[in-house]
């Protein structure tokens, strides 16, 4: 075409693209460290599955039109890459093709009528996506400018290259090709146009204009193609287009393992994590650069907030504006940031003591002033979170909020010193007492009386050790769910023992809450008390204690194999060790608790127990599963008042009595606290109850 | 002998009881005592002051001191300390004894042991007693400083009516004033209820009262015996009750002398406010309620039926006395 004009048209567009793209990755360096480059196989796995698979996106039901809108205009994307490419080459040599991809062979054509038909469906995906946000707008969605525009240039990328194609055609075909312009005609496979509908159907729309306005066209839709290509290249890293870039790289380095960054052990005996005030987040500097590169991925597509148990019951936390004003925040400091990593980096190759003060003095004045709670975020937007992960699970580019959220709380509970005072009842009473409601703990195994169960510091000679849990050894209610599972135990005719009086809290809520000194407190000593034992094997009956002890004490020198007690009677069942009379009358649904599915991924075992128990089978309550609705009492949420909107147990106290069920079973005792309270307040608590899934199998054992 | 110094705890003019019981100790352990009283307008207690059982009378009475400020008040303590050759300074248990305590322990570079249930002098040797981590142990201290300040636990002595000391007023000057804190305005509880953590018997209402009725119901009840009136949480959701009468974990955390429980099942979060009440009275329809389990006394019933006869054998009980 003009080979000086697309010179200088990439030179200038590639140049500025080049400089705002360094400038974001040496933000990103300027953050502290995180090891993400391991398991390279899984992480490729993730990003075919979850990024080019566009999983989330076209795997939920509930939206499943909005996902394949946005895959095909990604996958369409994909495929357009290399027609790109080819356009670029045709604009310094005339003809030119990509190898593998000219008229040569058949790979080729097939790739003309590929990019053809992609063109098509992208175009009418853009309308499409043009529709929704200005006339069916989702709730979900943040509707800006800057959207509209996108979807805009994307129109415009497909009509400019179908017009070019177009207007070739009718130059070729209807004025005997005057510039002697190249095309597919291969004696093979024929001429490409045969292999084009949609370009073709595009000439048919120009067929009246003369040679002369068709060339005019071909060379106007061409520029205009590449013109609009940079200027949407340079577009995406300056707003929440950026994710076009970084979601690849996002899900590549997201976590493995488990569902998202585990809490860091913080070393709370260096004395100068506490000088420096280091511990958790209280400043924009102290994120990480994964979670930097998280605030550069966040779409706003709102599909976190609108799955949010806290957003939805009208609490101030919409992840989606918390990622935004933490983006905003971090890119304030942008130059500070990067001035202040080049002098880090400069102490390292310093000797001179005298000298490493003064740029360590230079260092904390470049250090981000805003303190993040109180100045850039509420206290009551961080507190709300309920660590029920719903938001991480449906997020199309893995974000991982709730590392955050806790790093947050690090920073308020440890540095600041500030969070909500009725925690306070609570920690105490796990100091104390170790539980939280701080009953004397020589009585934690009074509930076993009579029982004939045995304690470990009697006899530590077992299979398994039952871990009974603070609310199970103290809660009049869970007491019961305790008892149940011991009746199922000793028909199983199972060796286990209890820790009884030796037990403590497992240090979970006070974590989630930012207390991360009462943690380890609670954790070492049940780490000391478990590996005198031998402990290898271990039996939950809370989720919040399975996921610590499986997931956390490793951290901290605990390994043991630790079984949720649903998955424990599934395998008890199957096994034939205990057997159900289908029994159970009336309608029965399941409330999936967050921390036995989305952070442990126990779905299917529940269910199973479940369907040998109830005649009716089991009715599924619209949020189930994966995108489970949270009970509102994980993340410490349990020890804090909830005086903001509607009570979260109340909305799904609804959404289970809409479903006119006779019975709900649970699998955590908050959750069972907290349904039995909402049913409660709705006045249902004669039509409908919540038990324990342990409970229901001891009352319909054979 | 050695020589005790009590501070007086006067609350609107008002010599409180546990002056009394502080200076009856410190003269059955064979020591001088004499007393400081800090305030405005206070020098008509000293007679009261006297009969408490102190021999001298530190009195500091200024416009200036009419509202509490922990500086003024600590230096008109050494004040007095200084002046007496106080071997002991010991507080009541109180919000400003526990703020003007450590201030006058370190102003007199001298020993500071807090919520103390016991003094022992063994040849100028003082001992404490002091329960700790939950009242699980009990710690005895040796003190190693020539003074000591105590802030005594609140009903740890009792006081004898027939220890009584003599009259010798001391006036002290006005301390100069803190520039560090001044006070503008003091605020209170606008209601003009009875606070739930000072009330000596507390009655909350749970889901059994239903509505407003009931709750007034129950209200009626806590008038007649000027309780403190609390509520489950189940009240406090339910937009019944205001936040700050919930009793329980999450909420206010109670110890009264007698705590009746009407119409509160009693789910842990309840009991974990409340089971450190000396004497629980429980009212409840359901006889399996857990509520039951902590409850000293127990009445199964409906608290319509069961509240109005309470009231009606009160007043019985009343009239007699």
């Amino acid at each position: 075409m003009n080979p000086l004009f697309m010179s200088i048209l990439l030179i200038v567009g590639l140049a500025i693209f080049t400089r705002t793209m360094v400038q974001k990755i040496q933000l990103l360096m300027a953050l502290e460290p995180t090891t993400r480059a391991n398991h390279i196989s899984e992480r490729i796995k993730n990003v075919v599955i979850i990024a080019l698979g566009q999983k989330r996106l076209v795997g939920r039901k509930k939206e499943w039109a909005s996902g394949l809108m946005h895959a095909f205009i990604f996958w369409g994307f994909c495929v357009l890459l290399i027609r790109s490419l080819n356009l670029y080459g045709e604009g310094f040599v005339k003809g030119f093709q990509l190898p593998l991809f000219g008229d040569g062979s058949i790979v080729g054509y097939l790739y003309i009528a590929l990019k053809d038909i992609m063109e098509g469906i992208v175009l009418l995906m853009a309308a499409y996506a043009i529709y929704r946000r200005a006339i069916v707008k989702p709730e979900r969605l943040h509707n800006t400018w800057e959207a509209y525009f996108v979807l805009c240039m994307i129109g415009v990328l497909m009509i400019s290259d179908l017009l070019l194609d177009g207007a070739r055609y009718n130059l070729i075909m209807l004025h005997n090709n005057p510039g002697h312009l190249h095309f597919f005609n291969n004696p093979q496979f024929g001429s490409e146009f045969a292999w084009t509908p949609i370009s073709v159907g595009a000439a048919s729309l120009v067929s009246w204009m003369s040679a002369d306005a068709l060339s005019y066209l071909l060379g106007g839709m061409f520029w205009l193609h590449i013109i609009t290509q940079l200027t949407f290249l340079n577009f995406l890293p300056l707003g929440k287009h950026f994710h076009v870039i970084t979601a690849l790289p996002n899900v590549f380095l997201k976590s493995l393992g488990y569902p998202h960054e585990k809490t860091k052990v913080l070393d709370l005996e260096d004395e100068s994590v506490w000088e420096d005030e280091s511990l958790g987040i209280n400043h924009i500097h102290q994120l990480n650069w994964k979670q930097g590169l998280d605030l550069y991925t966040c779409t706003e597509c709102g599909r976190c907030k609108e799955v949010c148990p806290t957003y939805t019951t009208d609490k101030p936390l919409s992840l989606h504006d918390l990622n935004d004003t933490l983006k905003l925040e971090l890119l304030d400091n942008a130059d500070n940031l990067i001035k202040r990593s080049k002098l880090a980096a400069s102490i390292k190759a310093d000797t001179d003591p005298e000298k490493v003060e003064e740029i360590k003095a230079q260092m904390a004045e470049l250090n981000c002033k805003k303190t993040l709670i109180g100045e850039v975020i509420s206290e009551e937007t961080l507190w709300a979170c309920t660590n029920c992960r719903a938001c991480e699970q449906v997020c199309p580019v893995t974000i991982e909020q709730v590392p955050r959220i806790i790093a947050l709380r690090q920073g308020q509970a440890l540095m600041a010193g500030v969070y909500p005072q009725e925690l306070n009842v609570a920690f105490r009473g796990l100091e104390r007492n170790g539980n939280p409601w701080g009953i004397g703990y020589d009585q934690r195994a009074e509930w076993a009386d009579g029982l004939n169960v045995k304690i470990m510091a009697d006899d530590s000679d077992v299979d398994y050790l039952l871990w009974v849990g603070c609310a199970g050894s103290f809660d009049d209610r869970s007491k019961k769910v305790s008892i149940s599972m011991v009746k199922i135990l000793q028909k199983a005719g199972i060796n286990f023992a209890i820790l009884g009086k030796e037990e403590k809290c497992t240090g979970d809520f006070a974590r989630r809450a930012g207390n991360e000194m009462m943690y380890q407190m609670m954790a070492q000593e049940n780490i000391e008390t478990l590996n005198n034992y031998k402990v290898k094997k271990i039996i939950a009956a809370c989720p919040h204690c399975l996921n610590t002890l499986k997931h956390e004490y490793p951290q901290m020198g605990g390994n043991y194999e630790v079984i949720h007690h649903t998955d424990f009677i599934d395998q008890l069942i199957k096994s034939g060790k205990i057997t159900l009379n289908k029994s159970l009358e009336g309608a029965l649904t399941f409330h999936d608790p967050c921390f036995l599915g989305r952070y442990n991924s126990i779905y299917d075992q529940p269910r199973s127990i479940l369907q040998g128990i109830s005649k009716q089978g089991l009715t599924e309550l619209d949020r189930h599963g994966s995108e489970s609705f949270c009970c509102g009492a994980g993340g410490g949420r349990m020890w804090m008042e909830e005086t903001i909107g509607k009570r979260i147990n109340v909305e799904r106290s609804e959404e289970i009595v809409g479903k006119n069920v006779a019975n709900v079973a649970v699998a955590c005792p908050f959750c069972l606290t907290m349904i039995e309270d909402g049913m409660k307040e709705l006045d249902k608590d004669e039509q409908i109850k919540a038990k324990d899934i342990c409970e229901l199998v001891a009352e319909n054992m054979a | 002998m050695a020589k005790i110094l009590v501070i007086a705890d006067i609350k609107q003019g008002v010599l409180k009881g546990s002056t009394a019981e502080l200076l009856s100790k410190a003269k059955a352990i064979g020591a001088e005592t004499a007393v400081v009283a800090i305030g405005s307008n206070i020098e008509s207690l000293t007679s009261d002051l006297a009969a408490a059982g102190s021999d001298t009378q530190y009195i500091a009475d200024d416009v200036s001191l009419e509202l509490f400020s922990a500086g003024p008040f600590a230096s008109c303590v050494v004040d007095a300390a200084n002046q007496f050759e106080a071997d002991m300074i010991w507080f009541g248990f109180s919000e400003t004894g526990k703020a003007v305590a450590p201030r006058v322990a370190a102003q007199l570079s001298c020993a500071c042991a807090t919520e103390i249930t016991d003094v022992t002098l063994n040849d100028e040797q003082i001992e404490v007693i002091r329960p700790a981590t939950a009242n699980k142990v009990i710690q005895r201290i040796k003190v190693n400083t020539k003074q000591v300040v105590a802030v005594v636990r609140a009903g740890a002595f009792e006081a004898d009516p027939d220890i009584i000391g003599t009259q010798n007023l001391v006036k002290l000057s006005a301390p100069a004033p803190d520039l560090k804190a001044v006070i503008k305005e003091l605020i209170s509880d606008a209601s003009g209820e009875i606070d739930l953590a000072d009330a000596d018997i507390v009655i909350s209402v749970g889901r059994g009262a239903k509505d407003q009725a009931g709750i007034d119901l129950v209200k009626e009840l806590a008038d007649d015996l000027a309780a403190g009136f609390g509520s489950s949480r189940a009240m406090v959701d339910g937009g019944l009750m205001a936040h700050n009468k919930q009793v329980g974990q999450t909420g206010k955390i109670v110890a009264p002398t007698l705590y009746m429980a009407i119409g509160i099942s009693g789910a842990i979060q309840h009991l974990a406010g409340m089971n450190g009440s000396k004497t629980i009275l429980a009212v409840n329809k359901d006889p399996e309620a857990p509520i039951f389990n902590v409850a000293d006394y127990g009445i199964v019933g409906d608290l319509f039926e069961v509240v109005p006869i309470l009231r009606e054998e009160i007043k019985k009980l009343r009239n007699l006395g």
